[in-house]
């Protein structure tokens, strides 16, 4: 092939490439507008563009659904006879197409995601891998005066990282024209929610604050026949606002919200098509988490080298007495820690004292009003004496308590003006209230060790 | 939710059908240029928008030579873009429908999207700066010295970089024809 030929070659294939691309057909429109955007505008930009803009738009428009519908014609078995659905998106992501009318209408020039955004995930950072044909602007909210006066919200698929399919969610973008960006990462439920719903759940509310007039921006997306959605957020008895539902999203006028406590969706004949509860979701969460919790075996050495643990049989109706939430939140530790072997231990002076085994670690709980104070360590750390935490803070200094291995009648607390004394261990516990420094004690071989006050 | 109209701008009438005529003209070759050398349309388009934009700021400096401003800009956005591309969101690769037009009906679309795409592909296959010379001189159309302005390089450079270009494209124009005119590569059954 001559160097004429190839160049000919290639004339022939560029021009063929791009012959039916044309200018978005609001090019105008969309420069008009971003030139408003910008501090510095344009001295030729006109406030209405008439015939010219229609002109453009007409020959665009026609020209961009003739080749749309040839191309269509010609594709491959695998794309969807008159759907907008692009060609090669997974099984997952139609899903979700065929229950949201937004995804479905055919993309516009302005569907398409600004360059600049970097549609980052707020629980991982990382990028969602978003379909380029499955994006859909939905809504420009008005926000107030400002530079990021209007919030465009849109409606995407994609894959959060680590995620096991697609999900739908909402992107914000705001900012200049030209220079626009994610207003906040993409607020994307949990994994499990995601492979349950695709992310199209009424938990899945975005919450986002900070905007010119320090209001909050919260967006939910809504399948096809929610008409009306619900939401109550923290407030004096709860603030109930009800978001206008327009292209499958749910964007509430204005507000100061917060973390959303309740979701509902309702269909166009009030019934409720799903819901979601904080309150209900915590509640069944703790109850996997105790469930989970009573499941876990001690640790062999615990039961070995803590008394406390072989000779002193928990008591139902003691443990009844651990406060509820304080056994959640003990069994959502790490550790497998079993909170139906917690065991009392009456120290004198104090409410008492909860020490509660686990397969790979101990935890210590002392009650404090209506909450608690303690800590948790692995096995070998509690088999060395390292279980030593503090309560804050009475006149006469902090209180240091811990947990020691059999072999220790006592320990010894050295004091802050070099002082020591001997402190009782009842049950594997010591506790000490005072300028402590440190704890002298012995590990479970019987070396002796000296333990710096936290 | 407030839907919120786009305002309008202040303006200055005696420039404005100038810019317009400008965009009318240029506006489809350029967003072509940028498709060809970003290889994406929805990056092309939005390189396009603020090529625009830039070139509308700067009327004033650019409309003794419009198009050459613009397509200047064009150059550099696909190069910063190009050198921001780490930190881009990762896009799965789909079709783009931007269409194939034909010459009548009597043409053979297998072979033409089958030609169309060899040259694309191998367009891809190039480095940077040897894509934008080829596309400039012979999508473009501009001579030496105007490849040489949009890409501030020397016009020797052009000419050093097209060859190379040519060459390459050479190489993988012959690799890639025997595998892509395979018949089973095209889907031939919408062809009419």
């Amino acid at each position: 092939m001559t160097d004429e030929q190839l160049i000919e070659r290639i004339r022939a294939g560029l021009n063929d490439q791009v012959v039916g691309l044309h200018p978005p057909a609001d090019l105008l429109d969309r420069l008009q507008s971003a030139s408003t955007e910008r501090s510095r505008r344009p001295p030729w930009l006109p406030a209405g563009f008439g015939a010219t803009v229609a002109m453009v738009a007409g020959v665009g428009v026609v020209v961009l659904v003739v080749v749309a519908i040839a191309t269509v014609g010609h594709r491959s078995s695998s794309s969807s006879a008159g759907s907008s659905v692009p060609a090669g998106v997974p099984p997952d992501a139609r899903a979700l197409v065929a229950r949201m009318a937004v995804l479905r209408r055919p993309p516009r020039p302005a569907d398409r995601l600004p360059a600049s955004v970097i549609a980052e995930e707020a629980s991982s950072g990382g990028a969602l891998r978003i379909i380029p044909g499955l994006t859909r602007l939905a809504a420009t909210v008005d926000v107030g005066p400002g530079p990021l006066s209007a919030v465009e919200i849109y409606v995407v698929v994609g894959r959060p990282p680590g995620y096991p399919e697609d999900i739908v969610t909402a992107l914000e973008v705001a900012g200049r024209h030209g220079h626009r960006y994610l207003l906040y990462p993409a607020n994307v439920v949990d994994t499990e929610t995601a492979a349950a719903t695709g992310g199209l759940a009424p938990r899945a509310v975005s919450y986002n604050a900070g905007l010119a007039r320090k209001e909050w921006l919260d967006v939910g997306v809504v399948p096809d026949g929610v008409t009306r959605v619900r939401w109550v957020f923290p407030g004096p008895g709860g603030a109930t606002v009800f978001p206008t539902v327009e292209n499958n999203v749910a964007v509430p006028r204005a507000g100061k919200l917060g973390g959303l406590l309740d979701a509902t969706w309702y269909g166009s004949d009030g019934h409720v098509v799903a819901s979601y509860s904080e309150v209900a979701a915590q509640q069944a969460e703790a109850a996997r988490a105790l469930a989970a919790s009573a499941r876990q075996p001690i640790a062999p050495a615990l039961i070995e080298h803590f008394a406390l643990f072989h000779r002193q049989l928990p008591s139902a109706a003691k443990i009844k007495q651990l406060p509820y939430h304080v056994a959640v939140k003990i069994a959502q530790q790490g550790y497998g820690i079993n909170v139906k072997q917690a065991r009392f231990v009456p120290y004198p002076g104090t409410p008492g004292l909860w020490v509660i085994p686990g397969a790979r670690g101990v935890s210590m709980a002392q009650l404090t009003g209506q909450g608690a104070s303690g800590d948790d360590v692995t096995v070998s750390n509690a088999l060395s004496g390292r279980m030593i935490t503090t309560s804050c803070c009475t006149p006469a200094g902090k209180t240091v308590w811990g947990l020691v291995p059999d072999g220790n009648q006592s320990v010894t607390a050295v004091l802050a003006d070099g002082t020591s004394r001997p402190v009782r261990v009842i049950g594997n516990v010591y506790l000490v209230t005072g300028r402590v420094t440190a704890i002298i004690a012995k590990d479970a071989a019987g070396r002796r060790i000296t333990i710096q006050a936290p | 939710m407030g839907l919120k109209a786009r305002p309008g701008v202040q303006h200055d009438p005696r420039q404005q059908p100038e810019f317009e005529r400008f965009v009318a003209d240029r506006s489809a070759s350029l967003l072509r240029t940028a498709y060809l050398l970003t290889g994406e349309r929805g990056a092309a388009e939005d390189l396009l928008q603020v090529a625009l934009l830039r070139t509308a700021n700067r009327w004033r400096q650019a409309q003794q030579a419009p198009a050459a401003y613009a397509r200047r800009v064009l150059v550099n956005l696909v190069r910063d873009r190009r050198r921001h591309a780490a930190r881009r969101v990762p896009e799965r690769p789909l079709e783009e429908a931007i269409g194939l037009q034909l010459d009548g009906a009597s043409g053979d679309l297998a072979a033409a999207v089958a030609g169309r795409n060899e040259v694309f592909e191998a367009l891809a296959g190039l480095s940077a700066d040897q894509r934008e010379v080829l596309v400039l001189r012979f999508y473009g159309d501009l001579s030496v010295a105007e490849v040489a302005a949009a890409t501030g390089t020397s016009e020797g450079t052009v000419k050093s970089r097209t060859s190379r270009a040519l060459d390459r494209m050479r190489e993988l124009l012959a690799g890639a024809a025997e595998p892509s005119l395979q018949p089973t590569s095209v889907e031939t059954g919408g062809d009419d």
